[in-house]
């Protein structure tokens, strides 16, 4: 009904010309005018249509007006139907007020002023009007309403039916996070009912060491606004826990105002058992490495070093973050660096694997020969993802290597020594025999015998050296006894000439013959390592003191103390630990490192000891080693063979 | 010394060592029997009443170590054992061996006997005594 819609006026009266009056005087209004002549016609009018207006005579011959008014209210649609009672007597107060109570809303006296008539008619038509648009919008209203209501319905079921069809636990909360529906999923997984998870009866099914956590942590998104993420386990059905990643997400209205969250909680235990294999097989890998007797390093697409093991740290001293990246490079010998780079490089372009050699400083400042096998790393899918490299230090092996070399030339040596004496020293004894018997021959005159003379110590001198440098063959596999003072002089002679130019002064105090059991040539290389030490390190002179007398060591076994000092360079006491390690030497390239080591090797098997001081001494230093030997060897010693070791006559 | 009373085993394969040898020994008065294979020195051990035995430890078959031992089962006597090596190898020792290297001086070769045949002596007279006194 638009706002000037017409209006049905009903005009009740038994007269025809007073509906004709009324008729004409309201026609001005513009609304729809119609006439009932009877209380009956009225009443029919009344239930036809819908009227605005009733316009009625009090006095009307079947119905009075009031009477007809008292039936029209009695019906539920007229109850506020405006009714105007027109008089043509004059109304008490008291028949007004009988009128207002049968349901009356206004009086109008005759003679009718017409426009009085037609303001008030005009007033209750408009009224009328006014009413009908307003109960037209509500109902409207309420259509409306009940539409956007059911699309609502709809679209929150079709929401609910999409969030049921996830593979996810899902749940939506209202703005201060009360939770108000889970899907299925949620009930599937956690056997709750409603009743035991509506509002924050989530909380009851997060594992209890996470749940102070995450109730913090979403209870500060339902304040902040901000999404809420975590990653924590929730209770299954059957009492165990799986691991959920849990995400909220407000929900917001053009405004920006929080109307709802929304929820969800996706499993990811298999994946975070996949990371934790991933996790533990690296572990697996980090351990193997660090126990590795190998250095090992692992560098990426970027050329980089990322990873280096124990033994790489503990064996250069450096920590993790100094070797990464380039750090490493530090510790190159700087003549190899370039050439590495160099290998590793092409190498690494082409992915090749190499191997490399160079020098790297050890933590304690000393290079080191290493080898180093780089190889390409290769995912099973075929992707290049950079190297992985193992070191060893090779010094020790080279040294290893070239003593191996050397006693095996010694043993060769030795052999073809022996051969060499047998040949040579028969002739000799046959010579020698023929000018002892030729020197004292009657028919030699004084000239002759002189030159036989001559001759003959020619050949003892002959005899001397033979046995001297062809002795070290030897076939002995059973101790004898030695004189220890015979071999130290043997040794020295050896030496004298040595002890000449370097002009050192000898003193020898052998307080014993020095009778033990043994084997000469593995002792007299024992007091040849010993004294040549001494004189290496006396290149500028001093004074070699050599002293054999007898001992009874602590244990009381009887036998034989040797001590050799010298006035030389002294040892630096940071070398006192390591003297008597295998390849130790501070004589660079010269010495094999070896001497010491051998000796003490030596007189550890006769069960005797090795010791050394070295001290300062006015402006010098003075060094002396003391040996003790037991005069009797064990009975097992005598069994091993004791000469199983290489036999190195080299000083060390 | 009374070196003539001494007979002395030499065994050699080598014929001018063993001419030279008998020479110098002979020189310095003892008796001299030489020779030149172990069959031999056998034959002129059980023949023959030897005092002392010098042996080369290398020979053609039988050592002269073996040999050595073999003369020793039949008459405890002194050896000396002549080698062109440095050593004396280990089974060798007995108390009454010697080792000498060949190529020394004449004169360490007679030493050695005389100190030899100075100990044998001794405990020879001692033997004699103690056999007189009981």
């Amino acid at each position: 009904m638009l706002a000037n819609d017409k209006v049905n006026i009903l005009m009740v009266d038994d007269q025809p010309a007073k509906l004709l009056t009324y008729e004409v005087i309201l026609s001005e209004l513009g609304e729809n005018l119609l006439k009932a002549s009877s209380a009956r016609e009225a009443l029919e009018q009344l239930l036809k249509t819908d009227v605005a207006v009733v316009l009625m005579d009090v006095s009307m011959p079947d119905l009075d007006g009031f009477q007809l008014a008292e039936v029209i209210r009695e019906h539920p649609r007229f109850q506020r139907t405006a009714i105007i009672f027109i008089s043509a007597v004059h109304l008490t107060d008291v028949d007004r007020v009988k009128g207002y109570q049968r349901g009356a809303v206004d009086y109008i006296s005759v003679p009718v002023v017409p426009e009085l008539l037609r303001a008030k008619v005009s007033v209750f038509a408009d009224l009328h009007r006014k009413t009908k648009q307003l109960e037209k919008l509500n109902r409207d209203l309420e259509v409306r309403v009940a539409q956007s209501t059911e699309e609502l319905r709809a679209s929150e079921s079709q929401f609910r039916t999409l969030a049921n069809s996830i593979p996810q636990l899902a749940w939506i909360a209202d703005a201060d996070g009360s939770v108000f529906w889970y899907n299925q999923r949620w009930y599937e997984y956690t056997a709750t009912n409603w009743e035991e998870v509506r509002g924050s009866g989530w909380q009851k099914v997060i594992h209890p060491e996470h749940a102070t956590r995450v109730v913090a942590g979403i209870e500060h998104s339902w304040v902040s606004g901000d999404p809420w993420e975590d990653t924590f386990p929730l209770r299954a059905e059957d009492g165990g826990y799986r691991w959920f990643l849990s995400r909220a997400l407000p929900i917001r209205e053009t405004s920006g105002r929080i109307v709802r969250w929304f929820g969800t909680n996706t499993d990811i235990t298999e994946q975070k058992r996949a990371q934790e294999k991933v996790a533990e097989s690296e572990r697996r890998f980090r351990t193997m490495a660090d126990k590795a007797p190998v250095m090992i390093w692992i560098s990426g697409l970027d050329k980089l070093a990322s990873y280096f093991n124990q033994p790489w740290l503990d064996f250069t001293g450096r920590t993790m973050e100094q070797e990464l990246g380039n750090g490493w490079t530090e510790g190159i010998h700087p003549d190899d660096l370039e050439r590495c780079r160099r290998i590793y490089g092409s190498a690494f372009d082409e992915r090749l694997p190499f191997s490399l050699e160079y020098r790297l400083r050890r933590a304690d400042g000393e290079y080191r020969w290493v080898v180093d096998n780089g190889v390409p790393l290769i995912d099973p899918e075929g992707g290049f993802s950079g190297y992985i490299g193992g070191c060893i230090d090779m010094t020790q092996r080279k040294l290893t290597e070239e003593a191996l070399v050397k006693s095996e030339k010694l043993a060769a040596m030795g052999r073809l020594a022996g051969i060499i004496a047998h040949e040579v020293n028969n002739p000799l004894e046959a010579i020698s025999n023929a000018f002892f018997l030729l020197r004292d021959h009657p028919s030699l005159d004084d000239e002759a015998r002189c030159y036989a003379r001559l001759a003959e110590q020619e050949l003892r001198r002959l005899a001397h050296i033979t046995r001297q440098t062809l002795s070290f063959y030897r076939e002995s596999q059973e101790p004898v006894q030695v004189s220890v003072s015979e071999l130290l002089d043997n040794v020295l002679e050896l030496q004298s000439r040595r002890l000449h130019v370097n002009g050192i002064s000898l003193q020898k105090q052998f307080r014993s013959r020095g009778a033990i059991q043994g084997f000469p040539n593995e002792l007299k290389q024992v007091f040849l390592n010993l004294i040549g030490n001494a004189l290496e390190a006396m290149r500028e002179g001093g004074r070699l003191r050599v002293r054999v007398d007898e001992r009874t060591d602590p244990t009381g076994r009887q036998g034989v103390r040797i001590s050799i000092s010298d006035t030389g360079s002294g040892i630096d006491a940071k070398y006192a630990k390591r003297i008597f390690e295998p390849f130790f030497t501070t004589k660079d390239t010269k010495g094999t490192g070896l001497g010491l080591w051998i000796s003490r090797g030596i007189i550890q098997k006769y069960d005797g000891s090795i010791r050394f001081r070295s001290v300062r001494w006015a402006d010098g230093h003075i060094t002396c080693f003391s040996v003790f030997i037991p005069r009797w060897l064990a009975a097992r010693n005598i069994n091993a063979k004791l000469h199983e070791d290489p036999v190195l006559n080299q000083p060390a | 010394m009374g070196e003539m009373d001494t007979t002395i085993l030499c065994v050699d394969d080598e014929e001018n060592q063993l001419v030279l040898r008998k020479l110098v020994l002979e020189r310095a008065g003892y008796r001299v029997l030489t020779a030149s294979s172990a069959a031999k020195a056998m034959e002129l051990f059980r023949s023959d009443s030897i005092d002392l035995l010098i042996v080369d430890y290398y020979m053609p078959g039988m050592s002269g170590l073996a040999l050595a031992r073999e003369l020793q089962q039949q008459k405890k006597l002194p050896v000396v054992i002549l080698s062109a090596y440095a050593e004396l190898p280990g089974e060798s020792i007995g108390t009454a061996d010697v080792w000498i290297t060949k190529g020394a001086a004449s004169e360490e070769l007679l030493t050695t006997l005389a100190e030899l045949l100075a100990k044998r002596v001794s405990v020879a007279d001692r033997q004699h005594r103690a056999a007189g006194d009981g």
